[in-house]
């Protein structure tokens, strides 16, 4: 490198350092497919129709003559733990309702992302409580522990508070809790874990007040198993798109039995 | 012809933010090859589906686009950059505290940074005006001074300054805009 660029060096350092590090590659060496244009469309058509749409021919074997719904699945490709994915819908209830139904197929039990939740848990609410209804059955969840959990702060944070669960109500106060940084929300999420104490599901349960004092009270969806999922987490959501836990939790504590 | 293309841009990115169905479309038809091109290098035969999460976590996290933060280009290349990362290190163990989550994104962030950085700046390459993309060619794979550079393509030595400036400039913005707010 000649030596009148080292000011510009100095100036652009990250441009002037990837410059150097090599021919540049191509950065349109391939073209993607309509395929992947479609799997994208499609999930976001579901995503916007909260969770439920009507299937249409390219994914009816027979053609438009079958009518029928499917539950939204997310697009395959971290497993299931790491994208908080939980175990969804009760599969005995799902099978029941197929059973009843023939139209009816397809109960993936996959989750979107946290921001997609409460649309998702409306159309699960469709699912789970409407069709039932409508065809004269009736669904078994697992019931799940009425329960609280002490949170105790983890890394740096001042804050402290408690959940309790209540059937599908989870309450949450929480006391000095600093204000989050910039462009970034509380989230809470319910974990479900190991034996040994690792998390192997996670689900997204709403959004927390960035308020000092936090008395909120939040709904569990129906798909998620709140005999499995236990622990009460709260985290540091970047706003940047990215739908999964960010790693970088507050708050967490055990729910118990009470 | 560079007007048309800015308002064209423009009008994409309008359009991103108020939701507007033709932008995904048309998102996926100007980036997808620079998405599918950052995913095949960096997670092989799994590229499909980790464009695939590119292009759902921009859709949901459109009101996130910050134009002056950089260019749409930019942006998707930083949702391409920490997908892959959350695959690379989802694909190499089994699930982690959340606590974990961290440590294992930087275990394989420098690999990854390393591949998107450079190709952010070889899309933004394309889009800077020829005379800037010359003078930046020049300088950095032919090893020309600016004296070398003004003398090749018959231009002022400060105009050739001007380009190499304004054109660094522009991919160092790039950059920056291609790391977001996601800085772990």
């Amino acid at each position: 490198m000649v030596a009148d660029f080292s000011d510009l060096e100095r100036e652009f350092p990250d441009a002037v350092r990837a410059l150097r590090s090599g021919p540049l590659p191509n950065p349109q060496s391939e073209r993607p497919s309509e395929q992947l244009w479609h799997s994208i469309s499609s999930a976001v058509a579901q995503e916007r129709s909260g969770g439920l749409r009507l299937v249409d021919e390219f994914d009816s074997p027979n053609g438009r003559d079958q009518t029928r719904f499917r539950q939204v699945s997310s697009p395959p490709m971290v497993d299931d733990s790491q994208r908080g994915v939980g175990n969804g819908i009760n599969p005995d209830f799902a099978q029941s309702v197929a059973e009843q139904d023939s139209s009816v197929v397809e109960m993936a039990p996959r989750r979107l992302g946290r921001r997609m939740a409460i649309g998702f848990a409306s159309a699960a609410a469709v699912i789970l409580v409407g069709i039932p209804l409508a065809l004269g059955l009736r669904g078994e969840n697992s019931p799940g522990l009425d329960g609280a959990a002490e949170l105790a702060a983890i890394g740096n944070s001042s804050a402290d508070g408690e959940a309790a669960l209540t059937g599908r109500t989870l309450s949450v106060g929480i006391d000095a809790l600093e204000s989050a940084p910039e462009s970034s929300t509380y989230e809470l999420w319910l974990l479900q874990v190991d034996a040994a104490g690792a998390p192997v599901g996670i689900e997204w349960i709403g959004t927390v007040d960035n308020t000092a004092t936090v008395d909120q009270t939040f709904e569990v969806p129906a798909e998620i198993d709140t005999g499995l999922y236990t622990v009460v987490d709260v985290s540091i959501e970047p706003d940047d798109g990215d739908l999964s836990h960010s790693g970088n939790s507050i708050l967490r504590g055990q729910l118990t039995q009470s | 012809m560079t007007a048309m293309i800015c308002e064209m841009v423009a009008t994409l990115e309008d359009r991103l933010v108020t939701g507007e169905d033709s932008a995904l479309r048309d998102m996926f038809d100007e980036y997808g090859p620079l998405v599918l091109s950052i995913c095949r290098r960096l997670v092989g035969d799994d590229a499909e589906d980790v464009a695939q999460q590119v292009f759902l976590a921009a859709w949901r996290g459109r009101l996130s686009f910050d134009p002056s933060k950089g260019s749409i280009a930019a942006w998707l290349a930083g949702i391409s950059r920490f997908k892959s990362i959350d695959f690379l290190r989802a694909k190499g163990r089994r699930p982690s505290t959340p606590d974990e989550h961290i440590a294992d994104r930087q275990a394989v962030e420098p690999a990854v940074n390393g591949v998107v950085d450079q190709m952010v700046l070889a899309s933004a390459l394309q889009t800077l005006p020829p005379a800037r993309r010359d003078v930046i060619t020049l300088g950095f794979y032919e090893n020309l001074s600016h004296p070398e550079i003004a003398a090749r393509l018959d231009l002022p030595l400060g105009t050739v300054k001007s380009h190499m400036r304004r054109g660094l400039e522009a991919m160092q913005r790039e950059l920056e805009g291609s790391y977001g707010r996601r800085l772990l």
